[in-house]
C-alpha cells in the first residue's frame, strides 16, 4: 500500500485528477473478479437461449432454410446493436444490464455463424467475431460482455486453426499469448482485461487439442512457441530484476530464468504456457491469474497422460526432470532461507 | 492509501500511463506476500512434476524392470522422504513437501504390489488402505496442500466404494453415487472450520474453504439437475443440495462471514432456479419442436426467467457484501 501523493509522483499521475476518480468511484467496493465471473456465466446461458429462441423463430417463419444465413447474420447484428445501445443508456437497473448483455453475447455468435455459413467458410466467422469484438471494446460497454464476444473470437480463431489444419497451430497461437501478456503488463487507456483474459488462455487451450493434431495429419509445431515463451520468461524476469538492485534477488532472479528455460525446453508449450501465466501472475500480484495458471497446470499434466505422441516412459523421464530442475531453483531461492511459514 | 482496488479504478479510468503501468504495480503489490507465494510455487510446482513423472513411470510398468527393483525404488523414496521431513521438520514448507512425496509414494506402492503379484483387490480396496495409511502423515505435516491431498484420495476412496461396494448391495442407488463423497466433502468443510475456530492457523487460507466448498456444492448440483430433468427420480440429491445451499448461505453469512463462499453459494442457487424454471416452463407451457410457436413462447419465457435470475443475483450479491464485515 502506498500514498495517494507518494504512488501519483512515482508513477507520473496527476494527484488531483487520481484523487477526483478515487471519490467519484468510492460509493462501494469495487466488484470482486468472481462476482463477475458469475454474471458472466448468468449471461452466457440467457445467451444460448436467446439464440435458440431466434433460430426456433426463423424455423417458424421460413418454410425453406435457403438463405436463412443472411437472415441469421442480419438478426445477429440487429440484436447486437440493440444489446449495445441498451448498455450505453446510463439508466436501467440490473436486470435490464443482464438482458442487454446477454442479447449483445448471442447478437455477435449469430452474426458469426450467420456470415460464416453463407460464405462457407470459418474464416469469415472469425473474422466477423473479432471485428464484432473491436466494437465492444471501443464502445466500452463493460467487461463481461467483452469478456463473452471477445472469448468468442479468441475461441473461433483457435476452432479454425485447427479444422482448417493451419500447420505449426502452435507456434502461431504463442502469438496470442505474447498479445494477452503485453496487455496485461501494459494496458491501454481503454480497458483491454477481458480482451487480455481470454487471449491468455488461447495457447493453452490449444495445446490441449493438439492430441488432436495426429488424427487431422496437422504439424503442430512448438519449437517456436517454446522459444516465445522463454522471451517472455526472460521478460518478466527483467522486469522483476529493474526492480531490484540487491545481489541477491537478483542471483535468484537468474536462477529462475535458467529454470524457466530448461522447463521451456523440456515441456510442451502447453506446459510452459502454463508456467509464463503463473509468472505472470507474479509480476502483476494478481490473484486470478494464479489461480488460472494453477488450474491450466493442473489440466495439464492430465492431459499429458493421454498424449499419444511420446511413451508414458519418456513422459515421466521429462516430468521428472523439469520438477528436479524447478526444485533446484527453488532451493536456490527459498529453500536456503531462515525458517520459513509453513503451507 | 492506494491498493490493488484503487489501481483497478484508476487503471479502468484510463488514469496510468501504459508505460508506467507495471510501476505502479510495485508500488501496491503486497510484496513479502508475493515472495511467499513464489516460494510455496516453485516448491509446489516442483514436486507436482516430480511425482507426476514417478506415476508415470509406475504407470507405465516397465516389464524389463524386475519387480524388486521396482519395490527398492519406491521403497528407497519412501525412506528418504520421511526421514528428509523429519529432519528438515515436519512444520517447514521442504519437510511438508517430502511428507507429501512420501503419500503419494504410498500409494504409488500399493498399486504396484497390485501390478506385481495380481492380487485381485478391487481398486477401492487400495484407495481405502491408501486413505487409511498417509492419515498420520497428513495430521503430523499440519499443511493445507497435504489435507488437499488426501482429501483428494479419501474422496476418490468414497467413489469408489459407493460404485463397486454399496451400489451392487443395493444401498446406494447408481444415480446417487456422487452423494457420499459430497457428504464427506460437507463434513470436511465443517471440521476445517471448527479447527480453524480452535486455532490450526495452518488450515485458515481462504482457498481451503472455496475448494472444499465448491466440491461439495458441483458434486451435490450434479445429481440435482439429473433429478429435475428426469434423468433419475432419486430425490435425496436434490434435498441435499438445498440444504447444503441453505447452511452455507447461514453459516458464510452468519457464522463465519465470507464473501467468496456466499458467492459460490448464491452462483449455485442461481444454477439451481434456472434449471428449475426451465424445468416448469417446459411442464406447463410443454415445449415441442413439433409445434414452433408453442415453442417460440416456451423459449421467450426461459430468456425471460434466465434474466430475472441473473438480474438478481447481479442486485443480491452487492447487497450480501454490504451487510458483511469489511474485507470478509
Amino acid at each position: 500500500m502506498a500514498g495517494l501523493q507518494e504512488f501519483c509522483a512515482e508513477v507520473g499521475l496527476d494527484p488531483q485528477a487520481a484523487a477526483a476518480r478515487l471519490e467519484h468511484d468510492s460509493g462501494g467496493p469495487d466488484t470482486p473478479w468472481y462476482v463477475r465471473a458469475l454474471l458472466a456465466i448468468g449471461a452466457w446461458v440467457t445467451a444460448i437461449a436467446i439464440v435458440a429462441f431466434f433460430l426456433v423463430l426463423m424455423g417458424l417463419v421460413f418454410d425453406d432454410f435457403d438463405g436463412a444465413e443472411f437472415i441469421l447474420a442480419g438478426l445477429g447484428l440487429l440484436c447486437f446493436a440493440g444489446g449495445i445501445a441498451m448498455l450505453a443508456t446510463v439508466s436501467g437497473g440490473a436486470f435490464r444490464a443482464s438482458f442487454a448483455t446477454a442479447l449483445a453475447a448471442a447478437g455477435s455468435a449469430m452474426a458469426a455463424a450467420g456470415v460464416g455459413l453463407a460464405a462457407e467458410s470459418i474464416w469469415f466467422a472469425t473474422v466477423t467475431s473479432i471485428g464484432l469484438s473491436a466494437v465492444v471494446i471501443a464502445r466500452a460497454t463493460g467487461i463481461i460482455l467483452q469478456l463473452l464476444v471477445s472469448g468468442l473470437a479468441v475461441a473461433l480463431v483457435a476452432v479454425t486453426l485447427i479444422t482448417e489444419e493451419v500447420p505449426y497451430f502452435l507456434d502461431v497461437a504463442s502469438v496470442f499469448l505474447v498479445a494477452g501478456v503485453v496487455l496485461w503488463c501494459r494496458p491501454p487507456r481503454i480497458d483491454l482485461q477481458a480482451t487480455a483474459f481470454a487471449l491468455l488462455l488461447m495457447p493453452p487451450i490449444l495445446a490441449i487439442v493438439a492430441g488432436l493434431a495426429s488424427r487431422l495429419d496437422i504439424i503442430p509445431g512448438g519449437w517456436a512457441a517454446r522459444a516465445v515463451h522463454i522471451a517472455l520468461f526472460g521478460w518478466l524476469v527483467s522486469v522483476l530484476w529493474r526492480r531490484t538492485v540487491e545481489p541477491r534477488v537478483r542471483m535468484e532472479l537468474a536462477a529462475f530464468a535458467a529454470a524457466a528455460v530448461a522447463v521451456c525446453l523440456l515441456l510442451p508449450p502447453g506446459g510452459s504456457a502454463a508456467l509464463v501465466i503463473l509468472t505472470l501472475a507474479f509480476v502483476l500480484g494478481s490473484w486470478p491469474l494464479a489461480l488460472l495458471g494453477t488450474l491450466l497446470q493442473a489440466y495439464f499434466f492430465w492431459r499429458f497422460y493421454y498424449d499419444l505422441q511420446i511413451t508414458l516412459l519418456n513422459k515421466s523421464f521429462l516430468l521428472a526432470g523439469v520438477g528436479l530442475v524447478v526444485l533446484a531453483c527453488w532451493w536456490l531461492v527459498a529453500g536456503r532461507k531462515p525458517r520459513e511459514a509453513a503451507w | 492509501m492506494i491498493g490493488p482496488s484503487e489501481l483497478a479504478t484508476l487503471r479502468r479510468a484510463g488514469l496510468i500511463p501504459p508505460a508506467r503501468y507495471l510501476q505502479a504495480v510495485h508500488q501496491v503489490r503486497d510484496e513479502a506476500a508475493w515472495a511467499r507465494w513464489a516460494g510455496r510455487a516453485l516448491l509446489a510446482t516442483g514436486v507436482a512434476h516430480l511425482l507426476a513423472g514417478i506415476l508415470f513411470f509406475f504407470a507405465y510398468n516397465w516389464a524389463d524392470m524386475p519387480a524388486m527393483a521396482k519395490f527398492a525404488v519406491i521403497d528407497a523414496g519412501l525412506l528418504i522422504c520421511v526421514f528428509g521431513a523429519w529432519l528438515a521438520g515436519f512444520d517447514r514448507p521442504a519437510g511438508q513437501a517430502l511428507l507429501i512425496g512420501a503419500s503419494v509414494l504410498t500409494g504409488v506402492l500399493l498399486a504396484v504390489i497390485g501390478q506385481v503379484f495380481q492380487t485381485g483387490a478391487d481398486a477401492f480396496e487400495l484407495f481405502l488402505v491408501w486413505t487409511v495409511l498417509i492419515l498420520p502423515w497428513t495430521l503430523a505435516s499440519r499443511s493445507a496442500a497435504h489435507w488437499l491431498v488426501w482429501l483428494v484420495v479419501a474422496c476418490t476412496a468414497t467413489s469408489l466404494v459407493t460404485g463397486q461396494a454399496l451400489v451392487p448391495m443395493d444401498l446406494v442407488q447408481p444415480e446417487e453415487v456422487a452423494l457420499p463423497p459430497a457428504i464427506l466433502l460437507a463434513v470436511a468443510a465443517v471440521i476445517r472450520e471448527i479447527a480453524v475456530a480452535r486455532g490450526a492457523a495452518w488450515l485458515a487460507a481462504e482457498w481451503t474453504r472455496q475448494i472444499v466448498l465448491f466440491a461439495v456444492l458441483a458434486a451435490l448440483y450434479g445429481t440435482a439437475f439429473g433429478h429435475i430433468f428426469d434423468w433419475h427420480d432419486s430425490v435425496l440429491g436434490t434435498a441435499l443440495f438445498v440444504l447444503a445451499i441453505a447452511a452455507a448461505g447461514l453459516g458464510y453469512m452468519r457464522v463465519v462471514p465470507s464473501f467468496p463462499a456466499i458467492t459460490q453459494a448464491t452462483g449455485f442457487a442461481g444454477l439451481f432456479a434456472m434449471a428449475v424454471g426451465v424445468r416448469l416452463i417446459d411442464a406447463v407451457i410443454d415445449i415441442d419442436f413439433d409445434d414452433l410457436g408453442r415453442s417460440l413462447f416456451g423459449i421467450g419465457v426461459v430468456v425471460l426467467w434466465l434474466v430475472a435470475v441473473t438480474g438478481t443475483v447481479a442486485i443480491v450479491l452487492p447487497a450480501i457484501r454490504r451487510r458483511l464485515p469489511e474485507g470478509r
